[in-house]
């Protein structure tokens, strides 16, 4: 892989999260600009988010929340990133646990740098309780 | 006269930061067809994807050029003969940090650090507005939004400094102060373009394409992976993460209770995660610790049995797709196995019958990867060998009797295919002299720049480059002048590249003879030496 990726707080493979006591997981891409390209799928439901349908794109920084509304409920669903660095040379991927109180734990943090052809997934499989 | 005459140490600090044009890619990287280079599962899976793509000779990596990062042609020790459209986004400097011999006939002179030499320490800065702007904005050049809203300020850009002089051709040997300014007039590997915009559209598409498709891949390699090494993982008929939804509701649940699936299988368990205010089952999903059971059959309401704290009563659910993984040891193995410190000890053990079925299925979801990769390269050569145009005025004043020179310059750059560009100048040229009768006339100069090799990162080494130029100057006063230029770029690690320059000029200047010179380069690229040190 042409891609560098440097794990800050590595990928656990497998995420549990008790949405019952209401924890969801919070998603933050920050990106090196200039034209961000990523897109944000699940193995069951599809493509769940992409750069261009967030409000102000292209921006530095992408957020946002999964698992927060009971329709997003899918056990041991796949949640996989893919990455373009066709005109964005660095990401850095973020995946929080939350609850009502705020943040509980960083699941994984990744950097990524990339040349334009390059493309990059990576993917957890999320276990609610 | 062919003389080892001169070593110009030129230093070239540059951010090349528009991809499109940022001459380093290469390439999806291409991992080997067994894939040796992975870290995580989703690298395996993806990798196993491209080698069948490499097998079927999808797609070609190919890259353009790079733009400028040395000197500007006017600068006399400048490795580089032509000037090329655009600038870097930001901020670039070129140094001569060890003065050209200023006798011309210094046979094989290789004294780098005579005394006698003048010029020493001369060199120009160049920055694009668009670098002032966001300097005087106080914003990071790459953010997305300043980039987005400040399309025309990367159209212009400024350089100031000094160039060496020598006495025969400047009459002067103080060097002189250089000041230009370049506009762009077209740009069409500009990325905020109508049709560049449109490319970027589809590469979104694609990437969404791949990624759901990936995300279905992925599971399912390691679903193989699992029942090759754990024969406890495979199962027959067991439920499906995508297979119980609710049939009959019931009542007197809450959120959290467990309860066993009846029908014709045993040992599958589902977890109730919504209700109405009547305690009704409104989502039933599997249970989260991976129990779901064998021997199950498509059915629709099947009954339900509550597991010992759950008052619930009468719900039913249906089945309506089946699993062969045990979901317990597939989690386990998911969380154990396949994690980054034991993914390749995990693929070496895999028998070779799980490999091949891991092959046909990779086989079987090429489809959006691969579109995802043609498009990739060929959108990118497509930005990448746009056409631009630009002007350019230079001026190098000197003082005392020294003569001022100055250029109006037409630029073009066209990539002729995936590694070639090239770059032709067309200039107007007067030299005031004060000591004699001005020359007024133009010069014609073009390039050819092809990458040797591909880099095999964004931020990694440059291509080995091979340049050959020509040039010539028609002057009043002056007889006229050609050069020819052949030129090897040796990338040395990321952000250092040695330029090895060979220059013939049928007569130099105001001297009536021929003159020959091998220069020596240092380009210094900061942009990739922090990437690179990151």
């Amino acid at each position: 892989m042409a891609v560098t990726r440097t794990p800050v707080t590595p990928n656990p493979n497998v995420v549990p999260v008790k949405v019952t006591a209401g924890e969801f997981l919070h998603f933050v891409i920050d990106a090196g600009g200039p034209i961000p390209i990523f897109s944000f799928a699940s193995d069951v439901k599809g493509v769940l988010f992409q750069a261009a349908d967030f409000p102000g794109h292209p921006m530095a920084r992408y957020e946002w929340l999964h698992l927060k509304n009971p329709s997003d409920f899918q056990q041991m669903e796949n949640l996989e990133l893919g990455l373009s660095f066709f005109t964005n040379a660095s990401f850095t991927y973020t995946v929080e646990l939350f609850n009502a109180a705020g943040v509980v734990s960083t699941v994984m943090k990744i950097n990524y740098t990339g040349a334009p052809t390059d493309v990059e997934n990576e993917s957890f499989m999320v276990v609610i309780s | 006269m062919t003389a080892l005459r001169a070593f110009v140490i030129a230093l070239s600090i540059g951010c090349p930061v528009i991809l499109a044009a940022q001459g380093a890619p290469p390439g999806a990287a291409a991992p080997s067809a067994d894939c040796p280079n992975f870290k995580t599962i989703d690298e395996f899976s993806y990798c196993q994807v491209i080698s069948i793509l490499d097998k079927q000779q999808v797609g070609q990596n190919g890259k353009g050029s790079d733009r400028q990062l040395q000197s500007p042609s006017t600068d006399s020790r400048s490795t580089s003969l032509v000037d090329q459209s655009s600038a870097t986004d930001f901020v670039s400097a070129a140094a001569s940090l060890i003065a050209v011999a200023p006798n011309l006939s210094q046979s094989g002179s290789t004294n780098i650090s005579g005394s006698s030499q003048t010029g020493t320490g001369t060199g120009t800065t160049t920055a694009s507005f668009y670098a002032l702007m966001a300097a005087f904005n106080k914003t990071s050049p790459t953010d997305p939004t300043f980039y987005k809203d400040h399309v025309f300020s990367r159209r212009i850009s400024f350089t100031i400094g000094t160039a060496a002089s020598t006495q025969t051709t400047d009459n002067t040997t103080t060097p002189s102060t250089v000041y230009g300014a370049k506009y762009l007039i077209l740009n069409r590997r500009e990325l905020y373009r109508a049709d560049n915009l449109a490319r970027i559209a589809d590469i979104q598409k694609d990437l969404s394409n791949e990624t759901v498709a990936a995300a279905q891949l992925t599971p399912r390699i390691k679903e193989i992976m699992c029942g090759a090494l754990h024969p406890d993982c495979l199962v027959n008929g067991a439920l499906s993460k995508v297979g119980v939804t609710v049939s009959s509701p019931g009542t007197g649940y809450k959120v959290g209770d467990i309860l066993e699936v009846g029908g014709t299988g045993s040992g599958g368990e589902v977890e109730v995660f919504g209700v109405d205010k009547d305690g009704a089952v409104t989502n039933v999903q599997l249970s989260p610790d991976g129990s779901n059971g064998s021997g199950y059959s498509i059915a629709t309401n099947v009954p339900t049995k509550p597991t010992p704290g759950v008052s619930g009563h009468g719900a039913t659910i249906n089945v309506t797709a089946l699993s062969s993984v045990n979901a317990k040891v597939f989690l386990m193995f998911d969380q154990t196995q396949l994690i980054e410190a034991n993914l390749a000890s995990t693929v070496k053990a895999l028998p070779d019958n799980a490999k091949k079925q891991i092959q046909s299925l990779a086989e079987n979801a090429i489809q959006p990867f691969s579109k995802l990769r043609m498009d990739l390269n060929n959108k990118y050569d497509q930005i990448n060998k746009g056409m631009q145009m630009s002007i350019s005025a230079t001026g190098n004043n000197r003082t005392g009797q020294g003569n001022n020179d100055y250029k109006m310059e037409f630029i073009l750059d066209y990539g002729l295919s995936t590694r070639i560009n090239w770059t032709v100048n067309g200039s107007f040229d007067y030299t005031d002299r004060k000591m004699g009768l001005d020359s007024r006339g133009g010069s014609f100069a073009t390039s050819f720049q092809g990458n040797l090799t591909n880099p095999t990162g964004g931020w990694s080494k440059s291509p080995l480059r091979l340049i050959f130029s020509g040039k010539g100057d028609w002057l009043s006063q002056q007889k006229p002048q050609y050069s020819f230029d052949a030129q090897l770029s040796i990338p040395i690690t990321p952000g250092f590249d040695l330029p090895i320059e060979y220059r013939y000029a049928n007569r130099a200047a105001q001297i009536n003879k021929t003159d020959s010179q091998v220069r020596i380069g240092l380009t210094v690229d900061l942009s990739r030496i922090t990437q690179a040190l990151k």
